[in-house]
């Protein structure tokens, strides 16, 4: 049975590659796992490993030629076997399906989206199971129970962004609710302030002392999480200034790094807080990966100077990255 | 109000039922043996006494012989209340149940109907694998079969008299460790679940289920011992904020589905806790039943709490571990809410 050679999906905005040079011939005899050609990504190239053993057979891109990912551009076949063209063959993929619409080359665990990010101009050989959890589907699969995604729908709500605080990592209704109310809010928040949205100030925080914090309080009689830890920052910040009341919204599980939350009626600034990530970061001229999250300073403009806003935003970053400060 | 047990509950019942009408009897092994215990759970004790031999049927040990004779005493226009002394028996007795009694009425074009009640002890009580099964499922599979199983007192006495004047074969399923049965014949571990048991003419309708208990959370439904784990577990629930519904179906055919699926579709979550053991299982049906028919009302996969897939065990600790209980509930629960 002969075996096709599918381009690989390279993540999720890879949609096409160049295929850089085969290193075997039409006929060649190949072995699975040893490189059979090279693609160059917009980061990368990449050696691509052959899926099966057997004779390289029907191949039908060449060198320099431009690819879309999950295309077939040959076939492993047996030694006696005859070849068909890939597109003739059960399953084969033809080359006007856009990528989009293809289903991913192997089933994947649900919910499951590891990553496969080479450094930059390294060559890497690519074992095949590496891309078994990516997909050309270009969202994230997300999971919701069946009751939560009635609500959803019923309301209007689009549900793919909703933090998910149930079994599994599953959206369920309490999630569906809390959204639901929290676009209340900014809808009622919108129109007090004449339907102009609130500005938004933006900056990144070092959580590395934070972190540490919560690991040397775990276990003892006063333990500390994030959320704790931050809901005191935006008090002490407040103690300092009458005119900072804020609310807070933190969401470690949100997919996304930046979360704005909804500027509530009646307070001066909301401080959303998103996901903490490893990103690199310079520290006394050198990169080096620290845990990085962002503070989102949602202010309503019509009260209140920018100058002012930058100020607040300025003290949680301060007190957020040296915890020790609150103790002050 | 007269307080009882389900053992004397079900004496009652009998008694009442046999007084009422000539036409019902008892059959069954040494049920009516003068100087024996009454049957193997004393629900028979001192009726033959009252109604004489020929009303209390002794039977030899052949199963298989005093369902036939109960099928056919049934079919003739009698209104027989059989025994059989654990449900383990009843595969013994299969072909009178499921190829002659429950097919009766079908085959005969509604001409003949089979008006029979079979008494069914289930449940493990460290009697090993020969006398500890939970036949609910096998019965509830065979069309023309009506099940129901009783967990209190009351409804043990209302759904016994509703048992006799159905005009369909009923199996009535009773749980050794809810008998309450004193002195020779408890069973080790029972509990006693005595309750009022009004003196008067009262039926429990077939098909009629029941909330025990009222809650927003999760739905836990429980039939027999298991209906009493649901309490305990909805108990240590509460102590955590999590307030869970607990569902006696009461009567496993025709189920009250729509009891369940009310339920199911307040709370968004589902429990069954089962005796039985869990492929192609009693709770495997009702889970089955909302999730297609409540689906877009569920907040979480439902879960099954069913003894394993293996036969009853006879050392207490893998009886233990064998079978469903409060905790196992508790931890089901605790999984459906994302908490670990």
């Amino acid at each position: 049975m002969a075996k096709e050679v599918v381009v690989p999906p390279l993540g999720q905005t890879t949609a096409e590659v160049t295929l850089v040079h085969w290193y075997k011939r039409e006929g060649d005899a190949v072995q699975a796992g040893e490189p059979l050609y090279a693609i160059e990504t917009d980061k990368a190239v990449l050696d691509v490993e052959a899926p099966a053993s057997g004779v390289l057979r029907a191949v039908s891109a060449a060198e320099g030629q431009t690819v879309p990912v999950l295309q077939s551009i040959a076939v492993i076949a047996a030694p006696d076997e005859a070849a068909d063209a890939p597109s003739a063959a059960p399953g084969a993929l033809s080359p006007d399906t856009p990528a989009a619409a293809v289903p991913a080359v192997a089933p994947r665990p649900a919910a499951s989206t590891p990553t496969f990010e080479p450094a930059p101009g390294a060559s890497v050989p690519v074992a095949q199971p590496a891309f078994r959890t990516a997909s050309a589907d270009a969202t994230i699969r997300r999971l919701i129970s069946p009751r939560a995604r009635r609500l959803a729908e019923a309301e209007g709500l689009d549900w793919s962004a909703v933090p998910a605080s149930g079994p599994e990592g599953a959206i369920i209704e309490r999630d569906v609710r809390a959204a639901l109310e929290a676009r209340d809010r900014l809808s009622a928040s919108a129109s007090a302030s004449a339907a102009e949205p609130p500005a938004l100030l933006m900056v990144e925080a070092d959580m590395t002392q934070a972190l540490h914090a919560v690991a040397q309080l775990r276990g003892s009689n006063h333990p500390l999480t994030i959320t704790n830890l931050l809901e005191r920052v935006v008090r002490h910040v407040g103690a300092d200034d009458a005119g900072f009341r804020a609310t807070l919204v933190h969401r470690p599980e949100c997919v996304a790094t930046v979360f704005a939350a909804p500027l509530v009626a009646g307070y001066s600034a909301a401080l959303g807080v998103g996901r903490i990530a490893e990103r690199p970061w310079t520290l006394g001229g050198q990169i080096v990966a620290r845990p990085i999250c962002w503070l989102a300073l949602t202010y309503d403009a019509h009260t209140l100077s920018e100058a002012q806003a930058n100020a607040w935003l300025g003290a949680l970053q301060r007190l957020i990255e040296q915890p020790a400060l609150l103790l002050v | 109000m007269p307080m009882m047990s389900i053992a004397e509950a079900l004496r009652l019942a009998i008694r009442e039922e046999m007084e009422r009408d000539p036409r019902v009897f008892c059959i069954g092994e040494d049920i009516g043996v003068t100087g024996g215990f009454g049957g193997a759970f004393t629900v028979t004790l001192g009726l033959s006494e009252q109604f004489g031999h020929e009303r209390v049927l002794d039977t030899p040990i052949s199963e298989i012989g005093l369902a036939g004779a109960a099928v056919g005493a049934a079919m003739a226009g009698m209104r027989p209340i059989a025994d059989v002394q654990y449900g383990d028996f009843l595969f013994c007795m299969m072909d009178q149940l499921a190829n002659q009694a429950a097919k009766m009425t079908y085959m005969s074009g509604g001409t003949v109907s089979v008006p029979m009640v079979m008494r069914a002890p289930v449940g493990s009580t460290r009697r090993g694998s020969q006398h500890a099964q939970s036949l609910e499922a096998f019965m509830c599979h065979v069309p023309g079969l009506k099940v129901v199983a009783p967990a209190t007192a009351y409804d043990a006495k209302g759904l016994l008299k509703a048992a006799v004047r159905d005009d369909n074969p009923v199996i009535v399923f009773e749980h050794k460790l809810l008998y309450g049965s004193k002195g020779a014949r408890s069973e080790k571990g029972a509990l006693s679940p005595v309750g009022e048991v009004p003196s008067e003419d009262y039926i429990v309708p077939i098909g009629k289920g029941i909330v025990r208990r009222e809650g927003s959370d999760v739905t836990i439904v429980g039939k027999l011992l298991t209906m009493y784990q649901a309490l305990a577990a909805a108990e240590t629930l509460a102590q955590e904020g999590i307030s869970a519904e607990v569902i006696d179906p009461r009567t496993l055919v025709p189920l009250d589905k729509e009891l369940i699926l009310a339920s199911v579709r307040k709370t968004g979550r589902l429990v069954v806790a089962e005796e039985d053991n869990r492929t192609c299982g009693w709770a495997a049906e009702i889970a089955a039943m909302v999730a297609e028919e409540a689906f877009y009302y569920l907040d979480a996969p439902i879960a099954r709490v069913s003894s394993i897939d293996t036969p009853p065990p006879f050392a207490p600790v893998m009886e233990a571990f064998y079978l469903p209980s409060a905790d196992k509930i508790v931890d089901a629960v605790h999984k459906l809410m994302g908490k670990n």
